[in-house]
């Protein structure tokens, strides 16, 4: 590839300049006086001289990091190029990412067939544009994002790399496709609209009684936001009532929840990463005043919380691999479909089923998952 | 290439936001914290105003927007007289409900597929290449901007700001009002900073409330980078400096995303080294001539 050239030029030419800088330099310093004992051996070099020194000496540094990461690229191109972004590390997130690794495995593109380059912007929005920018670089074969913003920043670069997005809630919404049945910019994928008036029968059906519901959510994250948005129409199409505590980061957590007991007979925690991260914080606080706590994914439900209807996070991410290995039958992107994928796992957790008193029912423990809390 | 074109893009966009780190930290030696919400603050405008059909507009009054939020921290530090550091916080935690205001209560505005200016210049120059065209907007409002304050910091007004930051009294004492020369100052800072990320949420195609997280330690970076490779040699030579600063980051975080050797989490710690090696050469290179400046001694010790 011509592109490879670029790091071998760069360091020749660099090396070439530091050591006619080095030459050069020898003649920026002063001559030494023969009978140097009483003069200083640090003579005073030309400003400009230093400072050329300096960027030459950094230049190397860097291109002899660049060599060595050069020299370490593994690009063969018999072999399919995926490319998995991901913003921040969180449970929910790695386990779809794992879910669509290994779907693509147990449908035939195992490491023989294909590389699975994973990039994660550690939370920092800012390293995303860079991340997309170098799947393109690398001439992936198509890139797989998790969540919305990482979606649109790779939608938006206009490459020709087709996005498999995982778990966007409003892909709509958030331009990164215009219709779901004909998927066009190139972009499809799943979206995981949380199911909340199955979860708000289920509690019904677990904990009757319960008149006010308590939201717990980042305002930070539109997922989040729009599930409270469409739980808010439900509760006020059934005339319950409902109280909302917000945080912006972890470490309001805690008192955001203790916020709410006393004035809420339930807690709703949307499909929220801010909260996941302090869970066991919420579960604490809703134990001790025998409060249940109803979320959005089983990874939630495991840390603390009390019960959900949720599609598997791998699940998710599998279903995803069905529709990339589709497409690299040869289907074209605009054919495939984004699906909704719709939630029939129900999922309690025992632990906090017996710290809150709570019954469980014969015909829906029959039919749920019952976990106990994640060590 | 689209890594090392768009990192020059980036390193450009945030160049603007390493300026007004540098009026804040080095001009007017203030602890500015308030970069956090006044850069999601023009993002946020920017953003809404491009959805509702005005990019241009979006730009302009996101450097205002930026610029407001400077004055309020300079308000709460000059007027009120809460400690810089607070004052740039409080600024930073109000502005973060603004924002959400701004962005109509949600925390995400996509603009994807919409006209963008960075869409617009494409248009318009429709034979060069796209990230070529791209990255030339940006320079253009990087050189503008740059080009604006060096101008200004030469006139009577910037002499009172760069003097304010310098020998505070002297400047009380000379009868000039160093409340409205801070105000000033921090104002036009953080018009910069808005600027920056006026022009981000067009680049990126969408604005996210998280976007500024993290984004002083940038700016601060990209300023440091700057003065230690080219040197210290007066404002002008500071402010484009600066700028080089932020695109040299950009490329060493490049750099550390390009490589596979290690997992994906250990990004954070691959580009902290990379950088901490390249600021790094200087002094070991310094400390590699003493040494050998004290075995010449001890050897001329021996023998004389």
């Amino acid at each position: 590839m011509p592109i490879k050239v670029v790091p071998q030029m760069m360091i020749t030419s660099v090396l070439v300049f530091q050591g006619q800088m080095f030459f050069c330099c020898k003649k920026a310093l002063p001559e030494k006086p023969s009978d140097s004992s009483d003069k200083m051996i640090f003579e005073k070099e030309k400003p400009m001289m230093k400072t050329i020194r300096n960027i030459a000496a950094i230049l190397t540094v860097l291109c002899m990091i660049l060599t060595l990461f050069a020299g370490c690229q593994q690009q063969s191109t018999e072999k399919i190029d995926i490319g998995i972004i991901q913003l921040i590390e969180n449970g929910a997130f790695n386990d779809m990412r794992e879910g669509f690794v290994q779907q693509m495995k147990d449908r035939g593109y195992d490491e023989s067939k294909a590389n699975f380059h994973y990039k994660n912007a550690q939370g920092d929005s800012t390293n995303l544009n860079t991340i997309c920018q170098e799947m393109v670089d690398n001439g992936m074969d198509l890139v797989v994002t998790i969540a919305t913003p990482a979606s649109q920043a790779m939608v938006n670069l206009e490459s020709d790399i087709p996005v498999f997005f995982i778990s966007v809630s409003n892909p709509v919404g958030a331009r990164i496709i215009s219709d779901m049945e004909k998927p066009d910019k190139n972009a499809t994928g799943t979206s995981n609209a949380i199911p909340v008036n199955e979860i708000f029968d289920l509690a019904d059906q677990l904990t009757p009684g319960c008149k006010t519901y308590g939201f717990l959510y980042n305002t930070g994250e539109i997922n989040a936001v729009t599930t409270v948005e469409s739980s808010k129409k439900y509760l006020d199409s059934i005339g319950l009532s409902y109280e909302e505590a917000v945080v912006a980061n972890s470490s309001e957590v805690q008192q955001a929840a203790q916020s709410l007991i006393g004035k809420v007979d339930a807690f709703f925690i949307p499909n929220d990463s801010v909260i996941q991260s302090a869970m066991n914080l919420v579960a604490e606080v809703a134990r001790e005043a025998k409060i249940p706590v109803y979320c959005s994914s089983n990874t939630t439900v495991e840390s603390g919380g009390f019960a959900t209807v949720a599609i598997s996070d791998t699940q998710i991410g599998a279903i995803t691999a069905d529709m990339a290995v589709e497409y690299l039958g040869g289907k074209p992107i605009a054919e495939i479909p984004s699906v909704v994928v719709p939630a029939t796992d129900v999922v309690i957790n025992k632990t906090t089923a017996e710290a809150i008193g709570a019954d469980i029912p014969e015909e829906v423990a029959s039919e749920a998952i019952l976990v106990e809390d994640a060590k | 290439m689209t890594l090392i074109v768009g990192s020059l893009q980036l390193g450009l966009i945030y160049g603007l936001l390493a300026v007004g780190v540098y009026i804040a930290f080095r001009i007017l030696d203030i602890p500015d914290l308030s970069a956090e919400g006044t850069f999601t603050f023009g993002l946020a405008v920017s953003a809404a105003l491009t959805a509702a059909g005005h990019p241009l507009a979006g730009v302009l009054l996101g450097f205002l927007a930026g610029s407001l939020g400077g004055a309020v921290t300079g308000v709460l530090q000059t007027k009120l007289r809460i400690h810089p550091i607070l004052a740039g916080i409080l600024t930073m935690s109000g502005l973060y409900s603004v924002n959400l205001a701004v962005m109509g209560s949600s925390s995400n505005i996509s603009l994807v597929g919409l006209d963008t200016l960075f869409r617009l210049a494409v248009d318009l120059l429709p034979g060069v290449d796209k990230e070529i065209v791209r990255l030339l907007l940006a320079g253009l409002f990087c050189a503008a901007v740059v080009a604006a304050l060096a101008l200004f910091l030469k006139t009577h007004i910037g002499l009172c700001i760069r003097a304010a930051g310098d020998n505070e009294d002297m400047v009380r004492a000379s009868s000039i009002n160093v409340d409205h020369t801070k105000i000033l100052a921090l104002a036009i800072a953080n018009g910069c900073i808005g600027l920056s990320g006026a022009l981000l949420a067009q680049y990126q195609g969408f604005a996210d409330i998280s976007s500024g997280i993290g984004i002083v330690a940038v700016g601060l970076a990209s300023v440091i980078i700057g003065e230690r490779i080219f040197g210290r040699r007066g404002v002008t030579w500071g402010l484009s400096v600066t700028v080089a600063g932020s695109v040299i980051y950009r490329l060493m975080i490049a750099l550390a995303l390009k490589t596979n050797l290690f997992p994906a989490y250990c990004l954070k710690i691959v580009s902290a080294v990379i950088v901490a090696a390249a600021l790094s050469v200087p002094a070991v290179k310094q400390m590699l001539a003493r040494r050998k400046i004290k075995r010449e001694g001890l050897r001329h010790a021996v023998h004389s």
